[in-house]
């Protein structure tokens, strides 16, 4: 039964090289073959970055007898990497995967059940790990000349370390399927933790090469805090790199923690499974009250409903507008460290000088081009099209209101972001109208084209909403269609740079953008209508 | 009420309705049925306005479907065979949204909620989210909402499917009362017991074609209505 099991569950897993999700269909030998390189490729260059990092640390610790060290930050990198990649999905895989309930209906076991998800959680969690280890490994290799028990070691320890990183996983999904039942507000949480783990990578990204300098300045004091604070990582360290004492003690440390965890799950398996089935089917606290409820019109109730769909979806507003966050990151950066922005902006432009407004303008725009809600706004209605094409409502409102959600969500930001960058740049007034002026007629015909992008491309046989938010046509085209434009605006300023002043040529951006807004409207409104009213 | 003329249908080269015709005056409760795949829903779709007919036309209390949707949408409701509602609302924002589109008046619409809701017993349900609902509650909230403007024109695909006894029994009146003041009905259903019982009129649609039409006395003649539609679809009695 195991067995019957895990294959299942491998099949489940790699469902995705062999069916196309969107429509279900088997892919041919061919594609799937594309796919597969197109995933190794994907790895391969993950690993390569990593490769970069980790060769830069290898040969000076190595050299200065701290290969230890090396295998221990690594390792706890590549750890927390397992973890927080694999935590959500264990939880999913875990407790909520759609055919709990009809293998518990069978005559099998719960302990094979879990027995058979936790080699898929182990799987997962040693793909994160190697991800980040592997290039490690290969520095290693690479950097040192070394015996058979330093390789054997050095290759085993991601797999050690995966038990470690999915029982962690584990433990932290046993706890999200315990809290998941009564917590409210589960997109906003999400949001929120989404937003606190991008905001360390970023840190984590802009700081990489002075946190390089600092190990390689004083690898001493930080391999000594090391040993001190967290010896388990001392051990894992001295084991990867050919101890054989610690790596047995860390391995039984990584398998000591796994049973444990086990344990934990192992008892109320079965309960949870079937207590967390409802998860997503929370009822609030919230009671009826029978009061008299103000009218609206039909475009204010379809904006309420569009405004309703964005709030309740994690997905949808990281995915459709990370923008927003960068545009309020950004306008918060400037008005700090603005002093500092405008010493570097004027180091390398005259301030009286007209090409400051048009980067100036370019920078906003080319940030706010990464909002994308309504590339997927029409495939969203996903099952429940009939509602809006049965009741007694224009098309042409209904996509309207859709519009107004993009432009009442984002142009807020814009106008923070904007007020940050005219305060810091301390612009001319008409270079700051113009600014103004062609950001704001930029945000509309991005949120025009996206609109008309998912009515030519909409998707609304969905089955999981990420489909439509994440993997479509529509919204690649839209993420990239915004850069693609300020490049076509580049060139054609390179075209028209000698006969036309950068004042002028944001005068005649402007003018463009405002002609293509009206005549991607009217698209929206004649051709976009027509094909909403018609989707199916 | 209800005019179909010569309503054809295809997806891709497959003709899902071909060439079919039906009249449901005010007052009637018309049952439509076929087996599965023989173009009910394709029909009632196409009458509110959900689908576009490749020929044919449809008027709705004498107004054309085709030149003037806003106006044949505003006297029906559509209650689609799987009520398929926005998950992210709660049941009583989705009624004010509905109620909101046909601008319904507030003391208006809150009488009809309070009075449907409590016949089908999910009047403490309905600041619950929508996804919280059972496919019985969705079903029920679904009626509701299709009850809401009061509709001249009902059209209802396999509206029984989910339904307890006892919501079962409440929407059978509630059909015939609204057939009673005036309004029809054009519903389908597998549920051949309920059709008789239930319906003035009847047709029968197989392969996309209609295959008999009429009042149920002329349909049934003084068999079943079971055993006329077996015979009809070619199977054994």
């Amino acid at each position: 039964m195991f067995k019957l099991l895990v294959k299942k569950q491998f099949s489940e897993v790699f469902s995705f090289l062999f069916f196309n999700k969107k429509n279900g269909t088997k892919r041919t030998g061919g594609a799937v073959v594309m796919s597969v390189l197109l995933y190794v490729l994907l790895f391969a260059v993950v690993c390569f970055n990593f490769y970069f990092v980790a060769s830069t640390l290898c040969k000076p610790l190595c050299d200065a007898g701290f290969a230890w060290l090396y295998f221990a930050l690594f390792g706890l990198a590549a750890l927390l990497f397992g973890v927080v990649g694999s935590a959500l999905a264990t939880y999913n895989s875990l407790y909520v995967a759609k055919d709990n309930e009809m293998l518990f209906s069978m005559p099998i076991k719960p302990r094979t059940i879990l027995n058979a998800r936790l080699v898929s959680v182990y799987l997962m969690s040693l793909l994160y790990v190697l991800l980040m280890f592997l290039p490690v490994v290969i520095a290693y290799f690479v950097n040192n000349a070394l015996g058979f028990r330093e390789v054997l070691f050095a290759v085993l320890t991601p797999f050690v370390l995966a038990l470690l990183a999915s029982a962690i996983s584990c433990l932290l999904g046993w706890i999200i399927s315990l809290f998941a039942r009564r917590l409210k507000n589960k997109s906003f949480i999400t949001i929120v933790v989404s937003v606190v783990f991008l905001g360390a990578y970023y840190y984590l990204s802009f700081n990489m090469s002075s946190l390089l300098g600092k190990i390689l300045e004083s690898p001493l004091i930080i391999a000594s805090a090391l040993k001190r604070s967290v010896y388990p990582v001392y051990m894992m360290g001295m084991g990867a790199s050919g101890d054989t004492v610690n790596f047995i003690l860390f391995a039984l440390i990584c398998f000591g923690a796994a049973a444990i965890v086990y344990t934990i799950i192992a008892l109320g398996f079965a309960k949870t499974v079937i207590a967390g089935g409802s998860a997503s089917h929370t009822r609030s606290s919230a009671v009826y009250s029978d009061k008299p409820v103000r009218e609206g019109t039909v475009y204010a109730a379809l904006f309420k409903k569009e405004l309703a769909r964005f709030t309740s979806s994690a997905n949808y507003m990281l995915n459709a507008n990370l923008g927003l966050l960068f545009m309020v990151a950004a306008a918060v950066a400037l008005l700090i460290k603005g002093g500092l922005v405008r010493e570097l902006f004027f180091s390398v432009l005259s301030p009286s000088s007209d090409a400051a407004a048009l980067i100036a303008c370019a920078a906003v725009c080319l940030i706010s081009s990464m909002n994308v809600t309504t590339a997927s706004s029409v495939s969203l209605e996903g099952r429940s099209l009939w509602i809006v094409q049965s009741l007694p409502v224009r098309p042409q409102t209904a996509l309207n209101a859709k519009l107004k959600l993009h432009l009442v969500l984002i142009l807020p930001a814009l106008a923070l972001l904007l007020a940050a960058v005219l305060i810091t740049l301390r612009l001319p007034a008409l270079h700051s109208i113009l600014i103004c002026i062609v950001s704001v007629l930029f945000l509309l015909f991005l949120a025009e084209i996206g609109l008309i992008f998912n009515l030519k491309w909409a998707n609304v046989n969905w089955t999981n909403e990420v489909i439509p938010i994440k993997q479509s046509m529509s919204v690649f085209l839209a993420i990239f269609g915004g850069f693609v434009l300020l490049m076509a605006f580049a060139a054609l300023y390179f075209l028209m740079s000698s006969s036309v002043s950068p004042l002028t040529f944001l005068m005649i951006s402007g003018a463009i953008l405002a002609l293509a807004s009206l005549l991607a409207y009217r698209a929206i409104v004649t051709w976009g209508a027509e094909k909403f009213a018609e989707l199916s | 009420m209800l005019n179909i003329n010569g309503f054809t249908k295809s997806y891709g080269s497959k003709k899902a309705v071909d060439d079919i015709s039906i009249h449901i005056h005010r007052g009637e409760l018309f049952g439509f049925i076929g087996h599965n795949g023989a173009g009910k829903t394709t029909t009632l779709k196409a009458c509110c306005g959900i689908l576009k007919p490749d020929a044919g036309e449809i008027f709705i209390d004498g107004i054309p479907l085709s030149s003037d949707p806003l106006e044949c949408k505003r006297r029906i409701a559509y209650l689609p065979d799987n009520p398929d509602l926005y998950e992210f609302m709660s049941g009583i924002r989705y009624l004010n949204f509905v109620a909101d589109v046909f601008a319904i008046p507030s003391s208006v619409r809150l009488e009809r909620i309070n009075r449907y809701a409590e016949l089908f017993e999910i009047k403490k349900d309905l600041a619950q989210p929508i996804s919280s609902y059972s496919h019985g509650m969705k079903q029920k909230l679904a009626i509701i909402s299709a009850l809401i403007h009061e509709p001249k024109l009902l059209l209802m695909d396999e509206p029984f499917v989910g339904l307890d006894p006892k919501a079962s029994h409440l929407l059978k009146g509630i059909m015939r009362d609204i057939c009673n003041s005036g309004g029809a009905i054009f519903f389908s259903t597998h549920v051949l017991e309920v059709a008789e019982k239930l319906c003035d009129k009847v047709a029968i649609i197989k392969g996309g074609k209609l295959i008999k039409c009429g009042t149920m006395e002329d349909v049934r003649g003084d068999a079943s209505l079971e055993s006329v539609f077996l015979e009809l679809e070619g199977e054994n009695v």
